[in-house]
């Protein structure tokens, strides 16, 4: 996404520049939709071991804080200016924005079937305000989807995130819309671990979390209900309780974690347990993570329960500032009594030519019921700028 | 047209079948299970009864947040509760006779999977593939259809 010709850039004022990408991005904003996590490769190997080193939320994802765009220019992209508007504009201290755009295309085979994909991916434009170890937080932006027809663009707009938290050091409170500390906490919706297990496209539920972030361990404690009320988003439907627990070893090149919800809904109570794990091999640039899901299904109103398994595995090499190559297996069984799962394996690069752009390519195979003679393949390529 | 694969009902024990056994066994469990993963292959005794279809299979692979859900609505189905969802799929009210006044029948056509259309949509069979990125596991879809083979009745 090439927002300023090169050979034009030196003849735009900061502040041409900073209307041109306001404008870009609220242009986008009118067009498109949809999510965004961190990206857990990036966690150990960048040398933060805590995500709220680069992000505002303790749980990854959205708003970077300074040292986060310091270092997206900095360490993690082939170079450039990560500040907001790239530097064109500085906002007081006390006010963080940001914002998302991401495309996408691609193509699907599965059988005698193929289909082709072009679509907005995402557009989200966040703001938050912080003094006295308050943050009040909001992202908004319009839903989003592969496949049309798309509602009207009012019937669109949701926001995915909204919450004030009181942090005056290590320990949180959270009061809001956002997703559960759980997990990897990948920024693909897809992978297995998250659309399972109920971490879709808008299914941030409402609640209270606690936490503490220290320098050696994190822990998390997270009460949630449904929506409160339906403009508000489509959420999921469950209330329940989350929690989880990480441990940094081995001089932060290791993480080790674990992490339980017990969730209700008027049809079933689901409870689920799991644990992480992350290794940062310096020298070699490579990074190895995994996570494991159990999960114990009941439905009330049928004498009936199920077991079920969610796992993710995947290694990333760092091949040179900016470029990341990774593979990664996926696998979902609903049901461990029968012969009904679904496995991925998937192979990716990640590519961060300059602070604020990323290009990403994805090829994924898909099998259902051990059927590996007969896989689905995916290939999508996504290009992103945040502001 | 015909249904791409033979409706065959797999046999299956009553609702006090030991599927669901609470107790303090549940690490053996667990280890059992997790033992048994990757070759599971037991017979399908699972209730093809509604509440059981709609919170297992329905609910989670299709009324999520950004599909079939409250909010959403794609193609203007709601899928997220079940008697919602059991108007919208045999065109029913849940508890009532069918009656002059009651919806058409679309999605689903009761006793009879091969003239279901929401049976073709799983399986991608000249209608467009349900959910539309993957398809449901197999077991999933034959439980659909079982269900709708003995009138997809709203229990």
């Amino acid at each position: 996404m090439r927002l300023t010709p090169a050979g034009r850039r030196a003849r735009w004022t900061p502040a041409i520049r900073a209307a041109a990408l306001a404008a870009a991005a609220v242009a986008t904003l009118l067009a498109v939709a949809s999510a965004a996590h961190a990206y857990p490769r990036l966690h150990l190997s960048s040398g933060s071991a805590r995500c709220q080193d680069c992000h505002l939320s303790p749980a990854g994802g959205g708003l970077l804080d300074d040292h986060g765009r310091f270092e997206a220019g900095d360490a993690l992209s082939r170079g450039g200016d990560g500040a907001l508007l790239h530097g064109a504009w500085d906002p007081p201290p006390w006010l963080a924005l940001g914002g998302d755009l991401r495309a996408a295309g691609g193509l699907k085979h599965r059988g005698d079937e193929r289909e082709g994909l072009a679509f907005p991916m995402q557009a989200e434009l966040y703001v938050a305000g912080r003094g006295a170890g308050v943050t009040v937080y909001l992202a908004a932006g319009l839903r989003g989807g592969a496949r049309s027809p798309q509602p009207p663009l009012v019937e669109r707009l949701a926001s995915r995130e909204h919450y004030v938290m009181y942090q005056p050091g290590a320990r949180y409170v959270r009061v809001g819309r956002f997703f559960p500390v759980f997990g990897l906490r990948t920024a693909d919706h897809t992978a297995y671990v998250r659309r399972y297990l109920g971490f879709g496209l808008l299914e941030e539920p409402y609640g209270v979390a606690v936490g503490h972030v220290g320098v050696t361990w994190e822990a998390h404690l997270h009460a949630y209900v449904p929506r409160p009320v339906a403009f508000l988003g489509a959420g999921p439907r469950a209330r329940g309780i989350a929690a989880a627990y990480e441990r940094r070893l081995l001089d932060e090149t290791a993480a080790v974690g674990a992490h339980a919800r017990v969730a209700t809904t008027a049809e079933d109570d689901v409870v689920t347990a799991g644990v992480t794990g992350k290794r940062w091999f310096a020298d070699a640039g490579l990074l190895v993570q995994a996570e494991l899901d159990l999960q114990r299904q009941r439905f009330t109103a049928v004498d009936a329960a199920r077991w079920q398994l969610a796992a993710h595995a995947s290694a990333s090499q760092l091949l040179t500032r900016g470029l990341w190559l990774g593979a990664g297996l996926h696998r979902w069984q609903p049901d461990l009594g029968l012969r009904s799962s679904r496995d991925a394996f998937e192979v990716d690069l990640q590519y961060f030519p300059r602070a604020h752009l990323e290009v990403h390519l994805l090829g994924r195979a898909s099998a259902q019921g051990n059927d590996l003679d007969h896989p689905g393949w995916l290939a999508l390529a996504q290009l992103h700028y945040y502001l | 047209m015909t249904s791409s694969r033979a409706v065959a009902p797999a046999p299956r024990d009553g609702p006090s079948s030991g599927r669901d056994r609470p107790g303090r066994r549940w690490p053996v469990t667990v280890a059992a299970a997790l033992a048994a993963a990757a070759c599971a292959d037991t017979a399908d005794d699972r209730p093809a009864r509604w509440a059981y279809v709609h919170a297992a299979i329905v609910a989670p692979a299709c009324a999520t947040a950004g599909c079939h859900s409250t909010l959403a609505a794609t193609a203007g189905l709601d899928l997220s509760s079940a008697t919602g969802a059991y108007t919208f799929l045999p065109g029913r009210i849940c508890g009532e006779p069918v009656g002059p006044g009651s919806p058409p029948r679309s999605y689903v056509e009761p006793g009879s999977p091969e003239r279901s259309q929401l049976v073709y949509q799983l399986r991608g069979a000249g209608r467009a593939l349900m959910p539309p990125d993957v398809p449901l596991p197999e077991v999933e879809i034959q439980l659909v259809e079982r269900w709708i083979e003995e009138g997809a009745p709203c229990d």
